[in-house]
């Protein structure tokens, strides 16, 4: 021993995250070298160790192994030219899984299962002919987002034959999973990579490589719970329970991950489909069906009770529908927002004349207060945990119905977001009661407006949220931006319902007024919470600028004010009182007494 | 192997609730070696490092004697669930008794703290980039069980000679690095190129074997080996 960690350092200076992806990988992914790209044969190279073939191009490469399509010219036909790199020949056991899936192949002659036509080693290269299926893998299928529950039944039925063919052959598959099935362009679907195949009956699991280290041969997700635990010992109803979760995924765009959700609760199928499903995926292998014969005809009688016409929408338009609602709501609260500042600035006369038609002032304040405390008593119950799953109440959306965790943690976080909007409402609600003659005709539509926003912003944190924290996966980091983004919205909403309403910060120009420096700036509250004598006001000058003065008495149609530096008092109208001065919160320091 | 699987440090302590000898031993090893986690919790709790330090002590210490095994169920059990739900009884029992100590009550409890009274949690700014202190503590706890992995697995490579085949071929157990420095180790450890990724596979598979033999002594059945392997990615992934 000549080295001993430096204690400073115990990781060796290595990435404690990728140590720990290295041992999952181990668990899942089967067994590979940190392959580069020198070791992956050159198209040069394979076209010169095989000179009755026409190599065309690398279609693939995995692990373990590169794959080419090449042409024979003597037969005329296309076929995969699956090639071990020579780097990897020399790693004891993997000439010997190369050699076992020619084997396992040509023991299995079956329309669902690649046909191999030619196995060997030249020039040092090992090399699976096989047959070349010119299409996608399941994979790839679901990635594009075509792949609906119906397809899923169209294809099941091929695969479980090929399993059972296989099976009824001695060979467990041991990796059934959708990069593994192929779909050709007819619709077709076969079986590929027979490389950690078992062979029944035969001594241990062959490779060294399989034995020496107790690796654990699959792919995670879709690896039945006696693979994982005692790889030893699994049989053909392995494969059942992988396809079961092929399945699941094929049906929900989800792996069955956890308290998973029944596929008819996020899919277009009938219960039915549910039981076959759970079946296959049962923890005990004894309980799951007892071969693909049996689930192929559980699925073809669960499958007469299809829901018809409802398949299941792809992906992506979850996020689709949200466009045209998002252009909708951006178009209302701009029509709102715009009928608030019209109406604010150029009416009072038009409604005074009208007679002061429309509906009175207050009923406006105590609806909008009223709806802040509907939205308050709707958002403390989903904050506080405190409903329970079910469809009548609540955001049901997609994610919520894969645990009562998620139900829980969804309506908390929409609860706290219109908790605080909702206290929002309420204070213009009460705001409302105080309303200056001046602003009624704004307020309303302020209002709506604010109430507008407060549901729509708590609807996309929600939603933001939901995206940001993915079921079954680490949140995603956050962003800054985003939040901040969303942040600053809500601030200048917020903001500029305050300053139409409440309060408004101005500069004083003139000096005429004792105890108002000029240049000093003050804070006017836009409320009649009353007005005695001495008060300093702010109002609508003739010449449109706002002008101060103070009160001398409180009338039924205004006030009555007089300026410093002027003798005489004058009445101000209601419509021109802009509000009271509150307090100085800047005063330039030369300008302090 | 399956009956070694089954008779891990953290079974022998649970199902004998830490009475007998050999559940002692075993349970003070388990505690040292995780010792780091606790303190890293007890610092984010909002403790000075040397206050926290002090605490972990003192925790172990409570723990050791008063075999305070409740709540350790050898079935569903994990080392690491139950000395997180531990050290937050335990800091929070500390709160309490700093608050009584503050209101003029138990003056004996005056030597905790040797005299410093910043271990008061009012002052403390919340802080977003700060890690919570259960995050903190998987995070740490995650971080030590791999380093006692490397350490095992520096250890067992040493006692057969290979001590320079780790030192050298380590890099390899994060990334894919290109050929010119496979080359070069190569040439460093006097081996062929092809021997190299021989090597570089073994070393992967053994330190595979060495996270789960360390995994698998913190947990009560093989079945949660996984699943704690999963839990402990989370871990390291959330930030």
């Amino acid at each position: 021993m000549t080295s001993t960690s430096s204690p400073s350092d115990p990781l060796h200076g290595l990435n404690p995250e990728e140590l720990l992806e290295l041992v999952a990988q181990g668990l899942g992914e089967r067994d590979t070298v940190p392959l580069v790209r020198s070791d992956l044969p050159s198209l040069e190279e394979v076209a010169q160790a095989f000179p009755d073939l026409e190599v065309e191009e690398l279609i693939g490469r995995g692990g373990m192994s590169a794959v080419f399509r090449a042409r024979q010219p003597r037969l005329n036909r296309v076929v995969a030219l699956k090639v071990l790199p020579k780097s990897l020949a020399a790693i004891p056991g993997f000439a010997e899984r190369f050699t076992r899936e020619g084997q396992v192949l040509a023991r299995l002659s079956h329309p669902h299962i690649v046909t191999v036509h030619d196995f060997g080693e030249r020039d040092g290269f090992w090399f699976l002919i096989m047959e070349h299926v010119d299409g996608v893998n399941l994979r790839q299928a679901m990635r594009a987002g075509r792949f609906t529950p119906e397809q899923a039944l169209e294809v099941i039925p091929a695969i479980c034959d090929a399993l059972q063919f296989a099976h009824g052959q001695g060979v467990l598959h041991r990796d059934i999973k959708p990069e593994n099935l192929l779909l050709d362009a007819k619709g077709g679907i076969k079986i590929a990579d027979f490389g950690i195949a078992k062979i029944l009956g035969e001594e241990a699991d062959g490779g060294m490589l399989l034995t020496q280290s107790g690796a654990k041969l699959g792919t995670a997700p879709y690896m039945a719970p006696e693979q994982i635990e005692k790889p030893a010992s699994v049989d053909h109803r392995a494969d059942i329970y992988s396809l079961g979760a092929v399945f699941y995924e094929m049906l929900t765009g989800e792996l069955p991950l956890g308290r998973f959700a029944a596929p008819s609760e996020l899919a277009g199928v009938g219960g039915g489909m549910d039981a076959v499903v759970f079946r296959a995926l049962e923890k005990e292998r004894a309980r799951r069906q007892q071969s693909a014969e049996e689930f192929k005809t559980q699925v073809a009688g669960a499958g007469t009770g299809t829901v018809q016409g409802r398949p299941k929408a792809p992906r992506r338009l979850h996020s689709f529908w949200m466009i045209p609602a998002g252009v909708f709501l951006c178009a209302l609260m701009w029509w709102l927002v715009e009928r608030w500042t019209m109406t604010g600035s150029a009416s009072l006369a038009k409604s005074a004349a009208a007679g002061g038609g429309g509906l009175p002032p207050m009923a406006i304040a105590s609806a909008t207060m009223l709806m802040g405390m509907l939205l308050f008593g709707l958002a403390v119950p989903l904050w506080l945990r405190g409903v329970p799953r079910n469809s009548f109440y609540g955001v049901r959306l997609l994610s919520t119905v894969n645990s009562d965790k998620r139900w829980f943690e969804v309506n908390a976080v929409f609860g706290k977001q219109l908790f605080w909007w909702s206290l929002a409402v309420i204070g213009a609600g009460i705001a409302g009661f105080y309303q200056l003659p001046r602003y009624q005709d704004a307020y309303p539509w302020a209002a709506i407006t604010l109430t507008v926003v407060a549901v729509a912003a708590a609807v996309a944190a929600t939603l933001w949220w939901m995206h940001q924290h993915p079921v079954n996966a680490a949140p995603r980091p956050r962003r800054r931006l985003a939040s901040w983004g969303g942040q600053a919205v809500v601030a200048v909403v917020v903001a500029f319902f305050i300053k139409g309403f409440i309060l408004e910060a101005y500069r004083m120009a003139g000096r005429n007024e004792a105890g108002v420096p000029q240049g000093s700036h003050w804070l006017a509250s836009k409320l009649d919470t009353g007005f005695g004598r001495g008060d300093l006001i702010a109002f609508e000058h003739e010449s449109g600028y706002p002008y101060i003065g103070r009160v001398v008495k409180r009338e039924d149609k205004g006030l009555l004010l007089k300026r410093g530096g002027v003798a005489e008092e004058f009445f101000v109208d209601w419509d021109k009182v802009i509000g009271k001065l509150w307090f100085s919160h800047f005063t330039p320091d030369h300008m302090k007494p | 192997m399956t009956s070694s699987f089954h008779d891990t440090r953290w079974t022998l302590v649970a199902r004998s609730c830490g009475s007998d000898a050999a559940a002692q031993g075993a349970l003070s090893e388990l505690y040292a070696a995780y010792y780091a986690p606790v303190v890293v919790f007890l610092r984010r709790d909002g403790r000075e490092e040397d206050v926290a330090r002090e605490l972990a002590h003192d925790f172990f210490a409570r723990l050791l004697e008063g075999g305070a095994m409740e709540g350790a169920d050898p079935e569903r059990g994990r080392f690491r669930s139950y000395l997180l739900a531990a050290v937050k009884r335990f800091a929070a029992d500390q709160r309490e008794r700093a608050g009584a100590l503050k209101r003029g009550g138990g003056c004996e409890h005056v030597s905790l703290q040797s005299g410093r009274t910043d271990t008061e949690p009012g002052l403390q700014v919340e802080d977003a980039q700060v890690m919570a202190p259960n995050a903190a503590f998987d995070r740490e706890w995650a971080v030590t069980l791999l380093a006692r992995a490397l350490v095992s697995l520096e250890r067992t490579l040493g006692e057969e000679g290979k001590a320079e085949h780790f030192a050298v071929l380590k890099p390899w157990l994060t990334t894919g690095l290109d050929d010119q420095s496979q080359a070069a180790a190569a040439a460093q450890l006097g081996i062929s190129e092809a021997a190299v990724k021989v090597a570089i596979h073994r070393l992967r598979q053994r330190f595979r074997e060495a996270v789960r033999g360390e995994i698998a002594q913190t947990v009560s059945n093989p079945e949660v080996v996984e699943e704690e392997l999963e839990a402990l990615r989370a871990a390291l992934r959330r930030r």
